[in-house]
């Protein structure tokens, strides 16, 4: 089996168990990428345990081979303090998906809201769930606990009305006070400048954030060629279109927009990673754990 | 160009679908949901992209598709230019014959028949040719294969209608070769008349030719229709004038006139068989002379019959007297009245110059000469040549089977004769004629010929003649019956031959001497070598004879309309003493028809037709019309009849089809019943003609299908590029 195929939406959209699918992939990636999941998660040692292709080298314990001939490397309590609050927008439009048996955004962003909890929990995080549209929606707060409800209540939303970022935000500003680490996961329509004022307050509260942009292949090549009706999932606007004259118009204006969302939010702070439904998740994953490691090693 | 069905046109607000399908077909349907449309609604020119066409070439197909067939439907067809023969049969040669007889004074019956022969015009197509025959008695082509509507159009507002009778064969004669003539392939006879029974006489000579579509237009059908309460039509009651006479007598040295007539019932009720308890007729009839009403009578007309008129007795003071008879009547105006010109006449003095005396050989001339109405004659017979107390006062000298007198009495009779008085040479066993006055006869008198078993018959008659002239009508005298079982030989030098017998020898000649006139008759007046005494013809043959060599051969007291007289012939026999010894007719000499207008007289062949019923008269401009030489001309009551001709008869007779017939007469009620929609009726009986002919909805349906064809195969070869554009695009 190849090491990515729990990593590929195909294979993971088969798995019901929300749990079963986040530990898969956690794991399997993490062995894939011969890493210790637990990688500077902590600066307490723990134990030592043998060494196993893909710990990093600079973690052998170089004295103990000199005494045992054996490579072992030095294992570390992990840190608990940190806060993960995950905020998935489960809004209309991220129920799209262009390929009626593929993966819808929310379900690619559940995915990995799962996986980032499941992996957070391992982490030793408080994870707590923020599922939003125009409100919230779902809320689990962060706990060491609140693991399974995390997952739970990520299996549970539906996309469904319009989403909107004021009031959302403002209730998760309202309960998340505790400095840590706020994973977003949406697809961003909305301005830019906007979003990133808001997301940049977190910043300014000292949190981590960063934003995963979930989008359908379809969102970013634009690859209709009939004279069609257009409707907007969130406002139901339809709008005749001709993909024909508009596709490469709209693929400068996507394109611009996520650059627009790159600058604004590297401009305060926020990380931004774009993700398309149809790739793997390894790649969110390990934009994540480099982001989790320039948070910790920041902290 | 016009459309049959023009309510069809409507379905062109069909077109707006094709052009509404291209614009907003993919409105329809369900639409593709994407998550947001924030980056779609931005661009400047998805509206303008949205009423973009993507393929006009479909739309042009389809909306020229839909405009075809909406236009088939609607049935067009073109009038005029090339197209108006595209399609078609190609064009045709019409016949417009239109009656002019009286009988279509009735109502509206000629406004009527104008108005049908203007929409036979108005319905040729461009490539058709027309032809105009106005007809009564005598037909006339004043168009001849023109392919010009406007013209006949123009000649038909000229035409009225005339006194005259109907007489449909010598029309259809003349119609026929017209359209022999033509080299057109269609042919078209359109007979817009009343269609009176009398009117045809069947004719084997008057038949269109093969494949000529006859039609005809009864314009009494289409009065009746029009206004059956208001309209005195074929159903009406008509009285008519008929049966003039003019009786003299004298009394106390004046002539005196009666005028007696008939007054007869006609017209479609009353002509028939009269239904039982139809109520008579009563009129009143007035007797004018001379402009002023001298007596009015009233009569009572029994169902479909006759009542007499008479008169009381009117004195004739002056020459050319103007009668008229009027009866008030409110169908035919024409037949309401009769008119007469008459004269006075006074005796002729006759000298019968007989080798036996008053005798056998005279008895029958005798005899005839007394029995004489009005002016009768003074005849007095001698023996032997006439002595010059013989010949005063004497109008007329018979040499009835003598020699012509020699010598001195010869010279006296020749200036009798050249003075101005009558010679009538009966010629007989004794006849001869000495070799100094031989050529004084017009004829050379031969020997005796024929034999008592085999007679001979007289086998022509001059009728233009003042002798027979009264005897060329209908039953007005039967010389055939006679047997003339020996005669002279003549041989005419100088004369005129006015009668032959039927193996063409001479039998009457006139010659004129001087300012007297000379007849030479080859047999005898008496029963010796003919039986003519015994035929009812002898005695007004031995009048006119008589009235005529003794100069006072008066005048018809009327001709019957639509005759043409020989004026100079007329005035020369009334022999009178305003033209003694100048031109009967001079050169400026006009004939002023009952209306006012004048007509020009040629001197030399001063023929005039009487056109018009009514009085003429003839004088040099700007002279008196009192009692100059007038004439009276009256309508043929036959006219009068108003019976209708059966036209599927008539059709079949003259070489058309009945249903042709049925058809056009359909045509025409739907184009007249309704007189203020005729012209819009007669349009469109043309406009389903031309789009009959010309069928130009199979076409555009045709092309119609044609271009949904390519449409489909252009449609189904951009979808297919679409799609395969489509696979090939890089996801």
């Amino acid at each position: 089996m190849p090491r990515n195929s729990f990593l590929d939406p195909a294979v993971l959209a088969r798995i019901d168990n929300l749990e079963l699918l986040a530990r898969t992939v956690v794991d399997g990636f993490l062995q894939g990428i011969h890493r210790s999941p637990y990688l500077g998660a902590s600066m307490d040692f723990a134990e030592h345990r043998p060494y196993m292709p893909g710990d990093d080298i600079r973690r052998i314990d170089w004295r103990l081979y000199a005494r045992t001939d054996r490579f072992h490397v030095k294992q570390f309590e992990a840190e608990t303090n940190a806060d993960l609050a995950l905020l998935l927008d489960v809004s209309a439009s991220m129920g799209y998906r262009s390929d009626g048996d593929g993966l819808s955004k929310l379900d690619y962003a559940r995915y990995l809201t799962a996986c980032l909890a499941w992996f957070s929990a391992g982490q030793k995080d408080r994870v707590g769930l923020y599922a939003f549209d125009a409100d919230v929606v779902e809320h689990v707060r962060p706990s060491a606990a609140h693991l399974d409800k995390v997952l739970h209540a990520t299996a549970r939303v539906q996309a469904g009305r319009a989403g909107n970022w004021e009031r959302p935000l403002a209730q998760v500003a309202a309960t998340f006070r505790r400095r840590g680490i706020l994973v977003v996961a949406s697809d961003f329509y909305d301005e830019p400048e906007a979003l990133a004022e808001a997301l940049g307050f977190f910043r300014a509260q000292g949190h981590d954030v960063v934003a995963f942009q979930v989008l359908d292949p379809a969102e970013i090549d634009f690859p209709f060629a009939s004279v069609a009706n257009f409707r907007d999932l969130e406002t139901g606007q339809v709008l005749p279109v001709s993909p024909e004259k508009l596709a490469g118009a709209y693929r400068e204006r996507i394109g611009r927009h996520v650059a627009a969302l790159r600058e604004h939010f590297g401009r305060h702070g926020v990380d931004h990673v774009l993700l398309n439904t149809a790739e793997p998740l390894d790649r969110a994953l390990y934009a994540y754990l480099v982001f989790r490691q320039k948070a910790t090693r920041v902290r | 160009m016009g459309f049959l069905t023009p309510l069809f046109l409507a379905g062109l607000a069909a077109l707006a679908v094709p052009v509404l399908v291209h614009l907003t077909r993919h409105e329809r349907g369900r639409p593709t949901a994407f998550p947001s449309l924030m980056f779609l609604k931005r661009l400047p020119f998805e509206e303008t992209s949205r009423r973009r066409l993507r393929h006009p070439l479909l739309l042009l197909l389809r909306l020229a598709a839909l405009a075809l067939l909406v236009a088939a439907f609607a049935r067009p067809f073109v009038r005029d230019g090339r197209l108006a023969q595209v399609g078609g049969p190609g064009p045709e040669e019409v016949v417009v014959l239109l009656d002019q007889s009286y009988s279509m004074e009735l109502g509206d019956r000629w406004q009527e028949a104008v108005s049908m022969a203007q929409s036979v015009v108005a319905g040729l197509g461009p490539g058709d040719r027309v032809s105009v025959v106005a007809f009564s008695e005598v037909p006339r082509l004043l168009l001849r294969s023109a392919a010009d509507p406007d013209r006949a159009a123009a000649i038909l507002d000229t035409l009225e209608t005339e006194s005259l009778g109907t007489r449909f064969a010598p029309a259809v004669r003349l119609a026929s070769s017209v359209l022999e003539a033509s080299s057109l392939p269609r042919r078209r006879a359109v007979i817009v008349s009343d269609f009176q029974r009398a009117g045809w006489r069947s004719d084997s000579e008057a038949v269109f030719p093969q494949g000529t579509r006859v039609e005809t237009l009864n314009a009494a059908d289409a009065n009746a229709g029009a206004d059956a309460a208001t309209d005195a039509d074929a159903g009406a009651d008509n009285l008519a004038l008929t049966g003039l006479e003019l009786r003299r007598e004298a009394a106390n040295g004046r002539e005196r006139v009666s005028v007696r007539a008939r007054l007869v019932a006609t017209g479609g009720a009353m002509a028939g068989s009269p239904a039982p308890g139809s109520p008579s007729l009563s009129a009143e009839v007035a007797l004018w002379v001379d402009d002023s009403e001298v007596e009015r009578v009233s009569v009572v007309v029994p169902p479909a019959a006759s009542a007499p008129v008479a008169f009381a007795p009117f004195t004739l003071a002056r020459p050319f007297t103007r009668g008229q008879l009027r009866v008030s009547d409110a169908a035919l105006q024409a037949d309401n009245a009769l008119y007469f010109v008459v004269s006075p006449g006074g005796g002729v003095r006759v000298v019968v110059a007989d080798p036996r005396g008053r005798g056998e050989s005279n008895v029958h001339l005798r005899q005839a000469l007394g029995i004489a109405e009005g002016a009768g004659f003074d005849a007095r017979v001698i023996r032997g040549a006439p002595a010059a107390s013989d010949l005063e006062g004497a109008h007329l000298v018979v040499l009835n089977g003598g020699a012509f007198p020699s010598g001195g009495a010869g010279d006296r009779l020749r200036a009798f004769v050249e003075g101005g008085g009558g010679l009538l040479v009966v010629l007989g066993e004794r006849s001869r004629t000495p070799s100094a006055h031989a050529e004084f006869l017009p004829v050379a008198v031969g020997p005796i010929s024929g034999a008592p078993g085999a007679p001979r018959r007289l086998g022509f008659l001059d009728y233009d003649h003042a002798v027979f002239e009264a005897f060329q009508g209908a039953r007005s005298g039967d010389f055939s019956r006679a047997g003339f079982f020996r005669a002279r030989a003549l041989d005419p030098t100088d004369g005129r031959v006015l009668a032959r017998f039927d193996d063409g020898a001479p039998a009457l000649v006139e010659g004129r001497r001087g300012k007297g006139r000379v007849l030479v008759w080859a047999t005898g007046m008496d029963r010796l070598w003919n039986d003519l005494p015994l035929h009812p013809v002898y005695l007004p043959f031995v009048h006119r004879i008589a009235q005529y060599l003794g100069g006072r051969g008066e005048l018809p007291a009327w001709h019957r309309a639509g005759a043409t007289v020989n004026v100079a012939q007329l005035a020369e026999a009334a022999n009178l003493p305003a033209t003694a010894g100048a031109p009967l007719i001079s050169s400026d000499a006009v004939a002023m028809d009952p209306h006012g207008g004048s007509v020009p007289l040629d001197p030399d062949t001063p023929l005039l037709t009487l056109s018009t019923h009514g009085i003429w008269e003839v004088r040099p401009p700007g002279e008196r019309a009192d009692h100059a030489f007038a004439l009276a001309a009256n309508v043929d009551l036959a006219e009068s009849d108003l019976r209708p001709l059966d036209l599927e008869e008539f059709a079949g007779a003259v070489g058309g089809t009945p249903g042709a017939a049925e058809a056009a007469n359909a045509a025409a009620e739907a184009a007249t019943t309704d007189a203020a929609e005729a012209g819009r009726g007669a349009e469109s009986v043309g406009g389903e003609e031309f789009e009959a002919r010309q069928s130009f909805w199979r076409y555009l349906a045709a092309t119609a299908f044609v271009l949904l064809a390519l449409e489909a195969v252009l449609g189904n070869r951009l979808s297919r590029g679409r799609a395969v554009a489509e696979a090939a695009r890089p996801r």
